[in-house]
């Protein structure tokens, strides 16, 4: 407990705080967010008295209008976490005021938490100062103490990753704009996909609370890479490095476990999670093996000591997650499944690692573009869906997305030669490509 | 104190900073002389911790930049060549924030910061918001943060540029101030009379190499040896040029006819008892002889020379 006191006595996080809270935007921020909310509020709660339903119909009045207010705040949230945090680097590097914060005996982690704890602290300010406007939906009734306080902690989540999105990309820019810019179309784009999941998971039946436990999991996840991935952009060290990758690591071990869990707990287990497993290593494959490095000769060497950055760990880490749990599968698509997003996704990845060696900024491109384009272009060829019988040779086996739809259709399975020599090829070339870089390293000295 | 080998800077093809070596003893001030794009700011960068030579090593205090920055952070001051302060603050509490990312105890920080605002002579705005002051007091107040942790060594990259003559003479009182307090000074400035009043030691960098380094004294003596003597003459003075030039110890002899009265400058290498002599040979009426003298070598003459590639 005294340590986390202790972090509050950061000296960012109070500087931020004095100035921040005596800046006048903050006040009209606070102030719009609070009228906002009061309007939507009162014409919400307007329209619910008004029902002529009678009182019965209250307690779902009172539901649509804790669910109305929690989707205003959200993109209201959305608008205005990450506005509090796309300038709080890059501002100092503007100012040219960064130099001199970095040459201090602060920490980069204790730099970017003191950053983030204004914002955070500026997001709990408004998410509270709603609270008595909202508190009319305990005279309506249908929501419980408990859905009120888990929407308000939804609420806050999504505004600290929001808030750390901001906060990543302003470490990584020197510009305000451009970390604006990237931010709010990074979130456009990623919170669709977030949107998507929401409302599928607002509709759906009987969904497993550890399926709630593994989202988040995956939250927190999220938070703590965003955090680290900051840190690491303000100064680029191995030991950052090291952190974000054993967070990786560590949060894989605990989704596996959870995944098992949710496997064990069921009466009847589902063989549709592994072979959900498979297209989730695909991705996972990509990710994990971007060649990133510090720029510093010295801190280059120092990451290179650490078990975690090196590429053969992950490929027998990920492997035997996504292959292990398949001893307790009787399913032969499941297997297919995770067998073709083993053999795709680590020779893809490989691939592009092996392209991106020398400038590892050009990995999220080679990786993309070989996603894209391997999922893509082979489906071109595909006249008809793939069969039982023509598969061996097909060109269509290609595509990762083709396969991992049709071994979902059921269609039945035969071994794709063509896509397993042509996997096995691109696996080979990222390996003389590997080797390549690594001699010439060796002569450079 | 301050101790670099080799040090070399590149940019893809550029070099900023090419094979700089150099030592800097304990209570040194060193003053880094340069043009502009030399590489003077980098090799502060460097020592700052603030940047990864590309070649070479750079030691502070015996601990190395590259492996212990941390280390080297917590004995160094550093002032950058331009910066800006964070509005919306009192002269106070800017000072209040670094000494809290210097880590000094919470106990301690008030008198560590009326310390160093009696210093920079700021005692008296200490409850001024930082964004309205002037760029002088900016500058000190600058200062003031960088002392704040008591450092052994102060890299000052042009700690008075932008200032008025008055705010000059001030900072270059506060700067004298601080070696005599013993601390070890690597600074660097356009303005090279300001280093020669209490530089020790000095450096001169073009285009990325280091071209000399020492102590001020020793470099002096060096051009020392090669005066240069000017004489106003009323009558005669291509006579005088024609004798002058028999001299086996003048060289580079300049005649300036348009001037009233006329004036010769030559360098000398002969000792002081051959140039008495000389100049008792000028004496002569025929010459008219109004002036002798030598013109004294100071930090921009030995700036200009050196880069002109004389000592070279």
């Amino acid at each position: 407990m005294m340590n986390w006191l202790k972090s509050l006595d950061n000296p960012v996080f109070v500087k931020e705080m004095r100035v921040g809270f005596r800046e006048k935007k903050v006040f009209y921020a606070l102030m719009a967010w609070v009228v906002v909310v009061a309007l939507v509020a009162s014409l919400t709660s307007m329209g619910a008295f008004n029902d002529s339903q009678g009182i019965d119909a209250l307690p779902d009045a009172g539901v649509f209008f804790m669910e109305f207010l929690f989707w205003v705040q959200m993109g209201l949230l959305a608008m205005l976490a990450p506005s509090l945090t796309t300038s709080a680097v890059s501002g100092e590097k503007e100012r040219k005021s960064f130099d001199m914060l970095l040459t201090t005996h602060l920490s980069p982690s204790e730099l970017i938490f003191g950053k983030f704890g204004f914002a955070a602290s500026f997001i709990i300010l408004a998410l509270c100062s709603t609270i008595p406007l909202e508190s009319i939906v305990f005279f309506l009734g249908g929501v419980s103490l408990t859905s009120f306080f888990f929407s308000k902690l939804i609420l806050a989540s999504f505004g600290f990753l929001c808030a750390l999105y901001g906060l990543m990309m302003s470490a990584r820019e020197s510009r305000s704009a451009y970390a604006t810019g990237q931010t709010y179309l990074g979130l456009i784009f990623i919170g669709w996909l977030g949107l998507f999941g929401m409302v599928g998971l607002r509709y759906a039946s009987d969904v497993p609370p550890l399926v709630y436990g593994a989202i988040a999991l995956g939250v927190l996840y999220l938070g703590l890479f965003l955090f680290w991935k900051s840190v690491n952009h303000l100064e680029e060290r191995a030991h950052h490095l090291r952190v974000l990758l054993l967070i990786g690591l560590v949060f894989y071990v605990l989704f596996l476990a959870l995944i098992g869990l949710l496997q064990y707990s069921s009466p009847d287990p589902t063989d549709a999670v592994w072979a959900a497993s498979g297209p989730i290593h695909f991705f996972l494959f990509g990710m994990l093996m971007n060649p990133m490095r510090p720029s510093s000769k010295i801190e280059r060497e120092r990451f290179a000591r650490y078990l975690v950055s090196r590429p053969g760990v992950w490929m027998v880490v990920l492997s035997v997650g996504l292959l292990a749990p398949l001893a307790w599968c009787d399913d032969d698509k499941a297997i297919a499944i995770c067998f073709y997003s083993l053999l795709a996704g680590l020779s893809i990845a490989w691939f592009a690692r092996g392209m991106a060696l020398k400038n590892p900024r050009t990995y999220p491109s080679y990786l993309g573009g070989s996603w894209l384009l391997l999922s893509v272009l082979p489906a071109f060829t595909l006249v008809e869906p793939l069969t039982s019988s023509g598969q061996t040779w097909h060109p269509g086996t290609l595509s990762p997305a083709v396969m991992l739809f049709a071994y979902a259709d059921r269609t039945p399975i035969e071994v794709p030669m063509l896509a397993v020599i042509f996997y096995l090829g691109l696996f080979l070339t990222g390996l003389v490509l590997h080797s390549r870089f690594e001699s010439r390293a060796a002569r450079q000295g | 104190m301050i101790e670099c080998l080799g040090l070399t800077r590149t940019y893809g093809d550029f070099v900023a900073l090419n094979d700089l070596s150099l030592k800097i003893e304990r209570g040194d001030t060193f003053g880094f002389i340069g043009p502009n794009g030399a590489g003077k700011t980098t090799t502060m960068r460097i020592l700052s911790t603030l940047l990864e030579p590309s070649e070479g090593e750079a030691r502070v205090g015996g601990i190395s930049v590259t492996e212990s920055p941390d280390e080297i952070r917590k004995i160094l001051g550093y002032m950058p060549d331009s910066f800006g302060v964070y509005d919306g603050m009192k002269v106070w509490e800017y000072l209040d924030f670094f000494a809290g990312a210097y880590r000094i105890p919470r106990e301690s920080r008030s008198q560590s910061i009326a310390d160093v605002l009696e210093l920079t002579e700021l005692g008296q705005k200490r409850d001024f918001f930082v964004e309205a002051r002037s760029t002088g007091m900016r500058q000190r107040l600058c200062l003031a943060k960088t002392l704040l942790h008591d450092p052994q060594v102060l890299i000052l990259d042009e700690p008075a540029s932008g200032l008025d003559p008055r705010a000059r003479i001030e900072m270059r009182e506060l700067l004298r101030e601080l070696t005599r307090m013993g601390k070890t000074i690597m600074i660097s400035s356009h303005i090279l009379p300001e280093l020669a009043d209490f530089c020790n030691m000095i450096g001169v960098l073009e285009a990325g190499s280091l071209i000399t380094a020492g102590r001020v004294d020793d470099i002096m003596a060096t051009l020392q040896s090669d005066r240069r003597i000017t004489v106003s003459l009323l009558r005669n003075a291509e006579k005088a040029m024609e004798f002058l030039d028999r001299d086996e110890h003048t060289s580079d002899l300049e005649l300036k006819e348009a001037s009233n009265p006329a004036q010769i400058t030559f360098a000398y290498a002969g000792e002081l008892e051959s140039l008495a002599l000389l100049s008792h040979r000028l004496a002569d009426p025929e010459f008219g002889l109004v002036g002798f003298e030598e013109q004294k070598t100071d930090l921009e003459d030995l700036f200009l020379r050196v880069t002109e590639g004389i000592v070279r």
